[in-house]
């Protein structure tokens, strides 16, 4: 009897721990679908009939466009990403440990540069080169941004490939690209399917780079959303419904791999 | 397998190259900047200057607010998402009903765009809204979260760690399960309270991996911008505004390319400092978490 209370009120606790993550998006959803009247009547109503204009109006301006960029960006950084991590990170496992573990140092430290300070020279050295605002400028940046992020994931897969399988390979007469390409990016496969979405995910949700580097023509669905915030008044309504539709990609990702995401973010110390 | 030098090159020429072109330039760049007089607006070429970016740069009491502020950003971020983080793990590992659920739902914070997680908290925690409702229903004055200089950037911290907490629990909780059963189950045995058992068995075991999630989640919030620009752009005045934000400012909004550069060159610095200590940890964990 104890015991039944015990769990039930455990599992009230965790139904109001989730409550606090979940609430926020929520109110996001619901403003999104609240005319502009009403964005400050308090407490919010959550019943009162669904207002589209603002959701309309926001599918109606360029911001599609924008989500389309978004899209196109992504999954070009994605491929190109997953490809050469896949190569170095296989090379990498097979270097002998103190080579491997300098290389790897200098990938990480590459990951640990703020945007904020990359950003300034890259923007001059695009500037010159009239990369500003082009689909291959701001791609060239994501993936030098994910590039140490997917190598550092993609090593620690290769390493778990047990040395006898490969070699087996080997005495069947493939050489090194052979075993690579036949023999041991089969083995990764769901490790390449997590490098990935998570890589997708990053570059999806990126917004410095994309501040400093388009203006328009290769502009990020983040870029619109500091444009809702006018010098007196905030369209609410909008910017909640631009920023649903572009939460909803990496939000379905993320549930997808839940399981690597720990691992992701923590530079694989966890796995 | 051992692999031919021939494959090594082949396959890691590629990745050199990408970060030649997009790395090891702009870093030399931002060096050489550093030492220069440069205005994004004007056409007249660089002027080599020395240090003078150096010497400005730590007379510059707005610096140094920056700094601290980032400072206290960090902490307040830290302390709040470790601690809560820890807990929250620890209570997910004793599996009670709904666990599933939250595991499930603690996943949405981490991969929702950052900055709309700063518009979606601006909203609610501007005046008269969400926040403020509920300070008045449980009969407390409103609080201006965002308007105050004096609260605006705890609350820019709390938002962040709100962000985080989940990824500190769910690391926390892989780690626990990790956890070889039987020490526990000998210290039960003895007959230890929960207390000394998490503290003499749980938390030694935990330590590597807290000590990772400390460092990633310090070197993140030390590198954050996107939630801070879009609740408070680091104002009101300079109240909230941390070194990212300097940075930014003087780079883009006043043009003065040289000196965000030294700025950009410090921070650089100060980040490969806590870096070293981040790999030294990589490095002791290997064996703990595969």
């Amino acid at each position: 009897m104890r015991r039944t209370l015990f769990r039930t009120a455990g599992g009230v606790l965790m139904v109001l721990i989730a409550a606090v993550f979940v609430m926020p998006l929520l109110v996001m959803l619901r403003i999104a679908l609240t005319a502009p009247a009403d964005y400050r009547e308090m407490p919010i109503d959550w019943f009162s009939a669904p207002y589209w204009e603002s959701l309309l109006g926001v599918l109606r301006s360029d911001f599609p466009g924008k989500l389309l960029n978004s899209l196109g960006v992504s999954v070009v950084v994605t491929v190109i990403v997953v490809v050469l991590s896949a190569l170095a990170g296989h090379a990498l496992a097979r270097l002998r440990s103190r080579s491997r573990e300098r290389f790897l140092f200098f990938v990480l430290s590459t990951r640990m540069g703020p945007a904020v300070v990359f950003a300034l020279p890259i923007y001059l050295l695009a500037a010159n080169v009239k990369l500003i605002d082009t689909h291959v400028g701001i791609v060239l940046v994501y993936t030098f941004y994910s590039l140490a992020f997917g190598i550092w994931m993609m090593h620690g897969f290769f390493l778990d490939i047990p040395a006898e399988v490969e070699e087996a390979g080997q005495l069947d007469g493939l050489g090194n690209w052979g075993v690579f390409t036949r023999i041991s990016l089969g083995m990764v496969r769901p490790g390449l399917i997590a490098t990935a979405i998570l890589v997708f995910i990053f570059t999806w949700n990126e917004f410095f780079y994309a501040f400093i580097l388009t203006r328009s023509s290769a502009a990020t669905f983040p870029t619109a959303i500091p444009g809702y915030f006018g010098a007196f008044q905030v369209d609410w309504g909008s910017m909640f419904s631009a920023s649903a539709l572009g939460v909803l990609p990496p939000m379905v990702f993320g549930l997808i791999v839940r399981k690597w995401l720990t691992t992701g973010l923590s530079g694989g110390a966890v796995r | 397998m051992r692999v031919t030098r021939r494959y090594l090159i082949q396959a890691l020429t590629p990745t050199m190259l990408v970060l030649l072109v997009v790395l090891v330039f702009p870093t030399l760049y931002v060096v050489q900047l550093a030492f220069q007089k440069k205005r994004l607006t004007s056409l007249a070429p660089a002027q080599w200057v020395g240090l003078d970016n150096f010497t400005a740069l730590l007379s510059d009491g707005r610096f140094w607010s920056a700094l601290w502020h980032s400072a206290l950003f960090s902490g307040i971020s830290l302390a709040v998402s470790i601690p809560i983080g820890c807990l929250l793990g620890a209570l997910m590992a004793r599996k009670l009903p709904g666990t599933a659920f939250l595991r499930t739902v603690m996943i949405l914070p981490m991969v929702v765009t950052p900055l709309v997680i700063g518009a979606l908290f601006r909203f609610i925690l501007n005046s008269g809204g969400l926040a403020d409702h509920l300070l008045q229903q449980v009969g407390l004055p409103s609080i201006a979260f965002l308007a105050s200089s004096t609260l605006a950037l705890p609350t820019v911290a709390f938002v962040d760690a709100w962000q985080w907490i989940p990824f500190v629990a769910l690391v926390v909780l892989a780690g626990l399960e990790s956890i070889p059963k039987e020490p526990l189950e000998a210290a039960r045995v003895d007959g230890a309270g929960p207390v000394r058992e998490f503290f003499h068995i749980v938390l030694p075991q935990l330590r590597p991996l807290l000590a990772v999630v400390v460092l990633v989640r310090l070197m993140d919030s030390f590198r954050e911008f996107d939630k801070i620009f879009i609740m408070t752009a680091g104002g009101p005045g300079t109240s909230s505004e941390t070194l990212p934000i300097y940075l930014w400012r003087y780079a883009f909004n006043y043009y003065e390319v040289g000196y965000a550069a030294a700025v950009g060159l410090v921070m650089l610095v100060l980040i490969s400092l806590m870096s070293t200590v981040l790999v030294k940890r990589f490095r002791a964990v290997e064996g703990v978490g595969r």
